[in-house]
């Protein structure tokens, strides 16, 4: 099954999707540096429609918290 | 409202971003995977970080027709960037391929502390800051002279800062006085500064709407200010500058009337019927009329296509309070009832204009399309349906950009239509001869100075037709051509009893010993046709004649629009060897009979 939060940080930070796991973060990733957080800041919103508090951006340090925040906002990914 | 229409409407903003985005990663997949070379190559610094821009400037470029790439400073280092462009784009190659750099810079971020200080009352903060303000120039002045590209600056946006909010506008120790302040100076500023370009990010930001363009997140985290949506509208605004400095300007905007230039049908409901005034829908045409004229004041011709009988239009333009333009102001008029593809061709002929120079108005889908299959080098543009939004038309689709406006664009209907009297004057009255003598031609021929830069560069960029060779060059590469030994860069002047012309030809000659080559030698369409192009080329010979050459050589270089000047070697004299054309200066004709020249200092 096709995983589009997966996909969409495979888009964004220029790496394939097999690469990229729930456990994934910026300290294992080297693509995953401050421009691109906060690119993919403004591709979650885009994507989902939702609004991340600056301490929401500030707490996903992995895919996964990314995924808790958004289904946090009742986004079923 | 100029941002919104631009961008569609603010709700759409979110859905269009992404579109961006996802296009612009699409470009790099293709241009990389093909290698494709980059026509525009990109350098953005910024007090702030600006990465966000490239995705929508790059999208906006590639729609120009360029193939673009960026290459983006280190945040916060404006200084250092204009100071060591080399290093801070990391560009290594000479001649650089890097082709712009623009600079984003905001009192946010370069004059925090000065704007903090200056509204809780210190005296010394606006001095401090205009201190900065001259260091920030001459930062830039050391760019402009070691980067040899185009380079545009912005102009800094009302400040954002948390202590500030609009209502400090009318207050005379508040942000407003200290923006204002700072703003006119680094107008005057850059204007001094000469071929450096403002990006007005104040008033980008205005039509945007101040807390619309903010991301107070990602400028805590990432000390990025803007809104996605904002970054947008950046990049369509920087889009529209770079192509106002790289191609060349439509010249003519071809006009309907009914519907058009007023409301309703003149064939219908008369002089007295038709909605043009102070209140809507009448103002709405007035307004756009207004347009009109203030780019027929700009150089632009304006002239008329309509399907209407004549005399009503011309009843309309001599008799209705309401009209904004008159009869004078219409460099060409075709209104009968015949296709107007057919009658825009004549009046691109008649004031002797390509048609890819033509701008078309019309507000029916029929004419509009028509023109577009018959004349697909003419840019359309259709009238909405809703008046309201008439007077957007020509601030949303800015087809007449340029660098700089000329006093000979100021004059160039007077011009133009001194060319249309002289036709007529030719058509019916005399022989050719007797009609060029009866002109009273004059021509000054002589070494171009840096007060002639600015109109030779917008001949080099646009001249079409008489054009030998279409090398086209920025500024800077002429200016550095007449510093040059090796090069002599003259220019052709002339006026008669219809008008004064002003600069309307160049001619670029590389000089080695006894040998000349003829670079470039281009004319002006509006003045062909009379012989001022032996006189140019007799005037250039004898100035490097002078300087001891004795043979001159050439190239017609074939274009789709220079078949003009096919045969100008040949009618010249010159022999064809290979590629090239050659010639005995000494043998060269002289200078028409009927043509005074001058060929030292111009005479104005």
């Amino acid at each position: 099954m096709e995983d589009k939060l997966i996909i969409l940080f495979a888009q964004v930070l220029g790496v394939s999707p097999e690469s990229l796991s729930d456990a994934t973060g910026p300290e294992d990733t080297d693509e995953w540096d401050s421009l691109k957080a906060m690119e993919l800041v403004s591709a979650i919103e885009e994507a989902f429609a939702v609004e991340l508090t600056t301490a929401e951006i500030m707490k996903m340090r992995t895919i996964g918290i990314a995924r808790e925040v958004i289904r946090g906002k009742g986004i079923d990914i | 409202m100029t941002g919104v229409l631009i961008l569609g409407m603010q709700e759409n903003l979110s859905k269009r971003v992404q579109t961006e985005k996802q296009e612009w990663r699409l470009h790099q997949q293709r241009s990389s995977s093909v290698a494709e070379r980059a026509s525009l190559s990109v350098g953005l610094a910024g007090s702030m970080t600006v990465e966000p821009l490239v995705p929508y400037l790059g999208n906006a470029l590639v729609r120009s027709g360029h193939v673009p790439c960026f290459s983006v400073a280190p945040y916060n280092q404006i200084f250092q960037t204009c100071i060591g462009w080399e290093q801070a784009f990391g560009v290594s190659e000479d001649p650089p391929s890097l082709s712009t750099i623009c600079i984003l810079w905001r009192i946010d971020d370069l004059m925090a502390d000065e704007l903090s200080a200056f509204v809780q009352g210190d005296g010394n903060a606006l001095s401090n800051a205009l201190q900065k303000l001259d260091d920030l120039e001459a930062a830039v002045r050391t760019l402009r002279s070691t980067f040899p590209g185009l380079v545009v600056i912005s102009i800094p946006p009302f400040p954002q800062n948390t202590e500030v909010d609009i209502r400090s506008l009318t207050n005379p120790q508040g942000a407003g006085l200290f923006h204002r302040t700072i703003l006119s100076a680094w107008i005057d500023k850059v204007a001094s500064l000469e071929r450096v370009s403002l990006l007005d990010l104040d008033a980008l930001q205005r039509d945007f709407g101040l807390s619309a363009c903010q991301d107070a997140r990602k400028w805590s985290l990432y000390h990025q200010p803007y809104t996605e949506g904002f970054w947008l509208l950046i990049g369509s605004e920087l889009d529209r500058i770079l192509q106002a400095l790289t191609t060349a300007s439509k010249k003519c905007i071809v006009l309907d009337c009914d519907n058009t230039l007023w409301g309703g049908i003149i064939g219908e409901a008369g002089v007295e019927g038709i909605d043009l005034g102070n209140a809507f829908p009448g103002a709405a045409f007035q307004a756009f009329q207004k347009q009109v004229l203030l780019l027929k004041s700009q150089g632009v011709l304006v002239a008329l296509a309509s399907k209407n009988n004549e005399e009503d239009v011309w009843e309309v333009f001599k008799r209705h309070d309401g009209m904004v333009l008159n009869r004078e102001h219409i460099a060409a008029s075709k209104i009968n009832w015949e296709p107007k593809p057919q009658n825009i061709q004549q009046i691109a002929t008649e004031l002797n204009i390509g048609l890819d120079s033509l701008v078309f108005v019309d507000d029916s889908d029929f004419e509009i399309e028509q023109m577009k299959a018959q004349c697909p080098e003419v840019v359309c543009l259709r009238v909405p349906d809703d008046p309201a939004h008439l007077p957007s038309l020509l601030k949303v689709n800015r087809h007449f950009d340029r660098m700089n406006v000329t006093s000979e664009d100021r004059n160039r209907t007077e011009m133009y239509k001194a060319a249309v009297v002289r036709e007529q004057a030719a058509n019916e009255l005399m022989s050719e001869t007797e009609f060029l003598a009866s002109l009273a031609l004059k021509a000054t021929i002589a070494l171009a100075e840096t007060q002639h830069l600015v109109r030779i560069t917008q001949l080099v960029n646009k001249t079409n037709q008489f054009n030998l060779t279409t090398v086209r060059r920025t500024e800077d590469e002429i200016a550095a051509l007449m510093e040059s030994d090796q090069f002599a860069v003259f220019f052709l002047k002339s006026a008669d009893r219809f008008g004064d012309y002003g600069l309307v030809g160049v001619g670029i000659v590389e000089i080695s010993g006894e040998l000349a080559y003829l670079d470039t030698l281009l004319m002006s369409c509006r003045v062909l046709g009379r012989g001022l192009d032996t006189a140019f080329l007799s005037g250039i010979a004898s100035s490097i004649g002078d300087r001891g050459v004795t043979h001159i050589t050439g190239r017609f270089i074939r274009t789709l629009k220079n078949e003009p000047v096919a045969g100008f070697f040949e009618s010249h004299g010159f022999k064809q060897e290979d590629d090239f054309w050659i010639a005995s200066v000494a043998k060269l004709p002289k200078c028409p009979g009927h043509i005074t020249t001058n060929s030292e200092q111009e005479s104005s």
